[in-house]
């Protein structure tokens, strides 16, 4: 996916230039302080899922429209998929705190196996209004191709990021159980 | 791969009375920026840096400007040791994304989390004069 600014990357090891090129688009989307913050946390985490057991092997694409800034990671293992996301904090492990911070981090977050790949993808909403939520007329538009795809969406609640609510729907699959047995 | 994150063993009391091995507290600062792709290197180092003895440590975070969840994985590991070993861990200084990623984790609170140095060592300090 590449919008009018669209860019996309291979993954590699030199994390400080990724987010080093993430901060410079996302700062020149508009985006400041912690949300910005948020972000460069929430798409390190899932590059690292990549690097770890993703194969090693993907790439990264940032785009943008009048809504959001969207960031599209990808790998070439397809192991990951909207069961993995932990519905609550992990307690007891480390496994699990990476997904868990995306889905706390940003305004929303999706996994969606393509074609033998797990892309996930992050979201920052450009302009929040007072109530934390995309004001009316800037939520409309295509809803893309990907509607009817397994997804489990992350929004944050209207207060901040850290008190956001995750609130999962499969269109797709078989309802996950909390153990993934 | 990320530059290593640099540890200092910090010798000078912040409370400028006792010398540090009076306290029995270990007072280490990091520099840089914490991940996956240095995050082995940090637990080795900090490890060499507290040596077999150590039980009380004190980390000050205010040059640490980003930590990943690897880079928890590592602050887990050595808070193991120093429990261990009958003492524990206390992090300071952090700046305002690393305090987000504790808050979200939830594990602010296994961390000892305080404000400053002094703050972290007065803690100690309190907690031996009352065993």
């Amino acid at each position: 996916m590449t919008g009018d600014h669209g860019q996309q990357w291979p993954i590699d090891e030199d994390l400080t230039a990724l987010r080093e090129r993430l901060f410079q688009h996302a700062a020149q989307a508009g985006m400041r302080g912690e949300r910005l913050d948020d972000l460069l946390l929430a798409v390190n985490e899932a590059v690292i899922n990549v690097l770890e057991h993703g194969g090693g092997d993907g790439t990264l694409s940032i785009s943008q429209d009048d809504t959001y800034l969207t960031v599209d990671v990808t790998d070439a293992a397809g192991h990951l998929d909207v069961r993995h996301i932990p519905r609550k904090r992990p307690t007891g492990t480390v496994r699990g705190f990476g997904l868990w911070l995306m889905s706390q981090l940003c305004d929303e977050f999706t996994i969606q196996r393509i074609a033998g790949r797990s892309r996930v993808r992050l979201r920052m909403l450009l302009h929040r209004s007072p109530t934390g939520a995309a004001s009316p007329d800037s939520v409309s538009g295509d809803p893309g191709p990907d509607e009817s795809w397994a997804r489990s969406e992350v929004r944050s609640s209207p207060a901040n990021g850290a008190g956001a609510h995750v609130d999962i729907t499969h269109s797709g699959g078989t309802a996950p159980s909390p153990q993934q047995s | 791969m990320s530059a290593a994150v640099l540890v200092t063993a910090v010798s000078d009391n912040p409370l400028e009375d006792n010398p540090l091995e009076q306290e029995k507290v270990s007072l280490l600062a990091l520099v840089g920026e914490l991940d996956y792709t240095n995050a082995e290197r940090l637990q080795h180092d900090l490890q060499e840096a507290i040596g077999p003895e150590v039980c009380n440590l004190v980390i000050d975070l205010t040059d640490l400007s980003f930590c990943d969840s690897t880079g928890i994985q590592v602050f887990l590991t050595i808070r193991k040791i120093t429990q261990d070993r009958g003492g524990s861990i206390a992090l300071t200084n952090l700046q305002p994304r690393l305090e987000k990623l504790f808050h979200l984790t939830g594990l602010a609170p296994a961390f000892g989390i305080q404000p400053t140095v002094i703050d972290a060592l007065k803690v100690f300090r309190a907690r031996q004069s009352s065993s």
